[in-house]
């Protein structure tokens, strides 16, 4: 409807352009005729004045078609131009046209100014509370460990290592004696073991993966092995079940420099490039020559500390060159080939990274701790 | 292991070292330096002899003495109870700094004392509070206590690996540091003056298991007088953490901690003709010297005389066989056993004793009749014995040396270095192994026997690595080829992201759960056990995840938390007959609904739903289509839960814990969880489908109320519609109802929205309106349902 309206509205205007063409271009003595101009008068301040005090859309509406509907004051004035004398009827015309025109221009004016108010009022009464939260979950967490697992497992991934797994419950064979520890050996003190039955354990650490590997893969071998492992202690710093990552490289000529330069990469890149990193001389059965991994204390960089014991030095983990027991225990060539192992607590890693001092809140799983990773 | 730097210096100049300097170069080499304890001097003290004791005038349990220190005589008040005329001991002068505590003149009881009378505690020196110190009656007043007593002295707290038996002694440590700071190292030598009175042929030594006990030497000391150590020795025995106790049994400490090879002095008149060393007998009883009684069996190793056993091999004596105050003869042990099999004694009988340790770590076995010699001289020098000529033994003494072949480039290729020849076999002349080099580019070492961990060319390079510094090797990048193996898909990570983002915590449980707990979710015989398990809490390992879940579920619950969703992806274990199988795992769930409490109304549905939710989003992610079917598992409620099939495999299932359960365990609100078998799940390798062309022509709907009997499953009905032509795209259910306008109880309206698409048009009504009927007619005949 008031799409109608406008057209109509644009319609008139246009009619009456035209006649002022033509008025412009007619040299017409237009005389003293204020009676007529006087008639047209009180017309334009009624609506003017009822088109200002309009208050809505609807009222306005009102006056419109009351002065240019069909049989609108105005539209009556141009029926009845038709009866008035043809001399008369182009200044008639004329004032008519103006009449309207300015009916028109009032009627917009006012229009828009009420269209705006109502918008405003509508999208104030819309208005709705943006601080209530969303209509949706909150997002879970992944749990600290495997976060910390993948961020080291990603890294290795990064420069070419696949991942690898074995089972929980391992060959006593796979985890002690084929990595160089057989039986009454004294390193399997340092490893106190569960076992679950005369020749199956779990396993104590990630190493058999490296053994299970060697057995199935030929060099050049790179693996990361993440995983559970299971040792037969429980307080602040040891649980029963943890986890390890461990990795493996195998190839021709390979030696502690490659060693050392893939570790200080590795701790450089979870820990900060301005991490110091050290070697030292340390043992395991089936590395040789063995070398624990430092890292400069993060708690006191250095200075020394609780953390540290005053050392200034974190122990991050263990690695060296594969021992010849183990090539041997998996059939390969150690004059032609060597690699090298490494390993890690990632609970130590965790503990160490976010300064955690109770490895058994890990296993707890209460959602205040684990919320904040 | 305790190494004190006073005794160190008596076999290596360290005089312009600091301990933090040896410290760090030991721990570098892989002797970790785990503390350095400094024992600062004490000022103000000196030998005083007591002159003269009276009773204190107000207080029974003290005394009055009178003391001369050299320089003049003091009165001092004093409590211990030795307190005697002629004892010579230690007095604090006003000034002196105790225990932390500064002597001052003071009134006891009324009785002025000028200064105190010490015991080894006060002094720092041992545990001993029982009396004052008693000096040698030979000590001069002038006397350095602070050197006498090994007051002032700094120990490393040297952490041993268990490759480095050799190092359990202060001379092994003195080989390291001589090796390190390339230093001479001094042997004090010694000279045993033997006396030959023929009476050592009365005895003999045997060993019937020369694989326990490859050799046995022994010696017979006569006339030994039992009395405290010399202080020196003493000084010795207590800064390596050991308690001095009388000359004999200190001397063979004393040698154990010098050289690292364990001694036994038995009382000569317990031996009945001699020594065998042999088996122990089945279910023999045997009491050690502390007393307690201990089970042996033909697997460990004893000493044993002609009538009787004497001592366990290698690690504790016998009750009765061992030195008492009546002892003059002793016959004095010096054996090599075996590693592996004290260990295996040690490991069966829990004994860990001093001598054990250092046994299974491996010993010089090549010095071995030396060392007898060297401890033979110091009982006659200290306890003024007499040393019978000769030695029993049996078996044969094992070589000081060993030889072997390396390649010199196989040790550089190791270590990533280029070293000569000459420069290599340098480095091992400062660890005393002489090498030589031969043309075809190996060489040739000789390794002590005290070596016994250096077997083959790995155990070269890391001597090299050591001695040339691990810090000075340059650190390189391998070259990484990449590899034609593809890595697998990280599906389980997929679903882990999938499963943090509908709003799960991840969570990691135990593998091990007590078995009576697990009996209410599965048969015990399928349990995995544990023979020794930390507590019978952690006795038998998981066969699925949701156990774990619902104590976690169930703790979290208690701390109040109200939003519990949690996930967990893990093994778990089920015993079968042929093998045990380690399947992955992943199980969800939560505690006291899935929505959390919230502003907006909602949430009116069964949780059951919002858990299916997640599972269907799980298996659009594996690109699979389950089938859910009620489920009969005894542990869940028997109206809300749904076994998961693939096909005709069971893949896992979803529900809410049975109530009878939730009761038993006393949850305080409903669990619902879903477990699967991820390792099934990923064997069935659902690669990425190729790309399918899409119909570009607006999909068009039509909605259809079909009326059915309240207990037809909505998925048959829908699955019926999704089948009467290619053109269904999908078919959604989107209105249940019951109610007025059906018969109450028996009936329920289904609405669901077909959507229809075309490859090659937009359909109009007059396609879709017979595919509705068909519908409607089909619906009618296999599920007696009416249009609404």
């Amino acid at each position: 409807m008031e799409g109608i309206l406008h057209f109509v509205a644009k319609l008139t205007y246009l009619s009456v352009y035209s006649k002022i063409f033509l008025l412009v271009y007619q040299p017409v003595n237009f005389g003293d005729d204020d009676d007529f101009m006087d008639n047209y008068e009180p017309i334009r301040e009624s609506f003017l004045k009822e088109v200002a005090a309009s208050s809505s859309l609807d009222a306005l509406y009102a006056v419109k078609v009351k002065y240019i509907g069909k049989k609108g004051v105005i539209s009556e004035l141009n029926k009845a131009l038709a009866k008035l004398p043809s001399e008369e009827k182009p200044i008639a015309g004329f004032e008519i046209g103006k009449l309207r025109n300015e009916f028109s221009a009032a009627y917009d004016d006012k229009e828009s100014s009420l269209k705006e108010r109502e918008l405003s009022e509508k999208l104030i009464s819309e208005q709705i509370d943006v601080t209530l939260p969303g209509l949706t979950l909150p997002i879970g967490r992944e749990h600290i460990i495997n976060k910390t697992a993948g961020e080291i497992s990603a890294f290795f991934a990064s420069i070419g290592y696949l991942k690898a797994t074995g089972p929980e419950v391992e060959l006593d064979y796979y985890n002690f004696e084929a990595l160089n520890m057989p039986y009454g050996h004294p390193a399997r003190d340092m490893q106190d073991t569960f076992y679950v039955s005369d020749y199956e354990v779990l396993r104590t650490h990630t190493s058999p993966v490296q053994i299970r590997t060697m057995l199935a893969c030929k060099p050049p071998i790179r693996i990361i092995a993440p995983g559970k492992v299971y040792r037969s202690d429980y307080d602040v710093t040891h649980s029963p079940m943890f986890h390890q990552v461990e990795g493996l490289y195998i190839d021709e000529n390979i030696s502690m420099g490659e060693l050392k330069g893939t570790l200080e990469h590795f701790v450089k890149a979870l820990f900060g490039s301005d991490v110091p990193v050290r070697f030292r001389a340390s043992y395991f059965p089936f590395t040789e020559p063995s070398m624990e991994v430092d890292m400069g204390c993060s708690i006191c960089s250095g200075g020394g500390c609780r953390v540290c014991k005053g050392a200034g030095w974190l122990e991050i983990g263990g690695c060296g060159m594969v021992a010849p027991e183990v090539f041997d225990a998996v059939r390969l060539d150690y004059n032609k080939f060597s690699g090298f192992a490494f390993g890690m607590g990632v609970e130590r890693i965790a503990m160490l990274k976010y300064g955690i001092d109770d490895i058994r809140l890990f296993f707890e799983n209460h959602l205040k701790f684990l919320n904040q990773f | 292991m305790r190494v004190s730097l006073n005794w160190l210096k008596s076999y290596v100049n360290i005089s312009d070292l600091s301990p933090e300097d040896i410290a760090h170069r030991l721990t570098m080499a892989g002797l970790e330096v785990e503390g350095i304890e400094r024992k600062n001097p004490i000022e103000a003290i000196s030998a005083a002899i007591i002159e003269e004791v009276q009773e204190h005038p107000n207080a029974k349990k003290l005394h009055l003495c009178k003391v001369f220190d050299g320089k003049g005589r003091h009165n001092v008040v004093c409590g211990a109870p030795n307190a005697r005329a002629g004892l010579i001991t230690v007095l604090a002068h006003i000034g002196a700094e105790i225990g932390g505590v500064k002597i001052k003149e003071g009134v006891l009881r009324g009785v002025k004392s000028e200064g105190m009378l010490c015991s080894e505690k006060e002094l720092g020196l041992s545990e001993d509070h029982a009396g004052i110190i008693e000096l040698p009656p030979d000590t001069p007043l002038d006397a350095n206590l602070n050197e006498l007593l090994g007051i002032e002295d700094i120990i490393l707290d040297i952490a041993i690996t268990p490759n480095r038996g050799d190092c359990l002694c202060i001379y092994g440590i003195a080989r390291e540091v001589s090796a390190l700071f390339e230093r001479e190292l001094h042997f004090n030598p010694f000279v045993v003056s033997e006396e030959d009175m023929g009476e050592i042929s009365a005895y003999t030594a045997a060993t019937k298991d020369v694989e326990s006990c490859p050799y046995y030497t022994a010696r017979i000391i006569k006339g030994v007088k039992l009395a405290p150590s010399p202080l020196w020795m003493q000084n010795r025995i207590k800064s390596a953490g050991m308690r001095p106790l009388n000359n004999v049994v200190d001397i063979t400490n004393y040698v154990m901690l010098e050289y690292g090879q364990p001694l036994h002095a038995f009382d000569l008149k317990v031996i009945d003709r001699g020594i065998v060393v042999r088996r122990a007998a089945e279910a023999e009883k045997f009491t050690t010297l502390d007393g307690k009684v201990r089970d042996l069996d033909a697997s460990v190793a004893v000493i044993a005389d002609h009538s009787k056993t004497l001592a366990i091999a290698g690690v504790m004596g016998g009750e009765y066989s061992g030195i008492n105050d009546a002892t003059t003869d002793i016959f004095l042990e010096c054996a090599c056993f075996n590693p592996a099999s004290i260990s295996l004694t040690s490991r069966k009988l829990g004994m860990n004793t001093d001598s054990a340790y250092r046994y299974i770590r491996g010993m010089d076995f090549g010095r071995s009749r030396s060392i007898l010699d060297y401890a033979a001289s110091l009982f006659s020098d200290i306890c003024g014995g007499t040393v019978l000529a000769g030695a029993l033994t049996a078996g044969e003494q094992p070589p000081e040396s060993r030889t072997f072949n390396f390649s010199i480039s196989k040790v550089n290729s190791l270590i990533g270095l280029e070293l000569s020849a000459d420069h290599i076999l340098t480095l091992l002349g400062r660890l005393n192994i002489k090498g030589f080099l031969k043309e075809d580019a190996t060489a040739a070492v000789i390794v002590p026997s005290y070596r016994n961990d250096i077997k083959h060319v790995a155990d070269i390079a890391e001597e090299i690595a050591r001695l040339y510094g691990i810090e000075r090797i340059p650190s390189r990048l391998p070259s990484f080829s990449p590899k034609s193996a593809k890595e697998k898909l990280n599906r389980e990570g997929e679903l882990r992201e999938l499963l943090i983002n509908s709003g799960f915590n991840e969570c990691i449980n135990y593998s091990f759960l007590p078995d009576s707990y697990l009996a209410d979710f599965c048969d015990t015989r399928e349990l995995v056990y544990l023979i020794n398990p930390l507590s019978n809490d952690m006795n038998a390992l998981r066969t699925y995840i949701f156990p774990s879940l619902i104590k976690t579920l169930e703790h979290n619950w208690n701390q109040g938390e109200r939003s519990i969703r949690l996930f967990e992806i893990g093994s778990v274990f089920q015993k079968t007959d042929r093998s045990r199988l380690e399947p992955l795992h992943l199980a969800f769930g939560f505690i006291g609904g899935f929505i959390p409490l919230n502003w907006a109304p909602g949430g009116a549905y069964d949780n059951f739903y919002y858990l299916k939710g997640v599972c269907s989003n799980i298996f659009a992610k594996l690109r699979l289509t389950p089938s859910y079917i009620p489920s009969k598992l005894g542990c869940l409620h028997p109206g809300k839960s749904a076994d998961i099939f693939i096909g005709k495999d069971r893949a896992g299932f979803i529900g809410a814990l049975h109530p009878n359960i939730a009761a038993a365990l006393d949850l305080k609100a409903e669990v619902y969880f879903t477990e699967l078998d991820l390792s099934f799940l990923f064997s069935l390798g659902v690669e990425h489908p190729p790309y399918k062309r899409f119909s570009r022509f607006p999909s068009v709907y039509k909605d259809i109320s079909l009326v059915v009997d309240i207990a037809l499953p909505a998925e048959n009905l829908r699955g019926l519609i999704s089948g009467i032509s290619p053109l269904v795209q999908a078919v959604v259910l989107f209105d249940i109802y019951s109610g007025e306008g059906l018969a109450s109880n028996r009936e329920k309206s289904l609405t669901f929205r077909i959507f229809f698409s075309s490859p090659d048009k937009t359909l109009t009504d007059e396609e879709i309106n017979p595919l509705l009927y068909e519908a409607e007619s089909r619906a009618a005949a296999e599920f007696n349902a009416r249009l609404r």
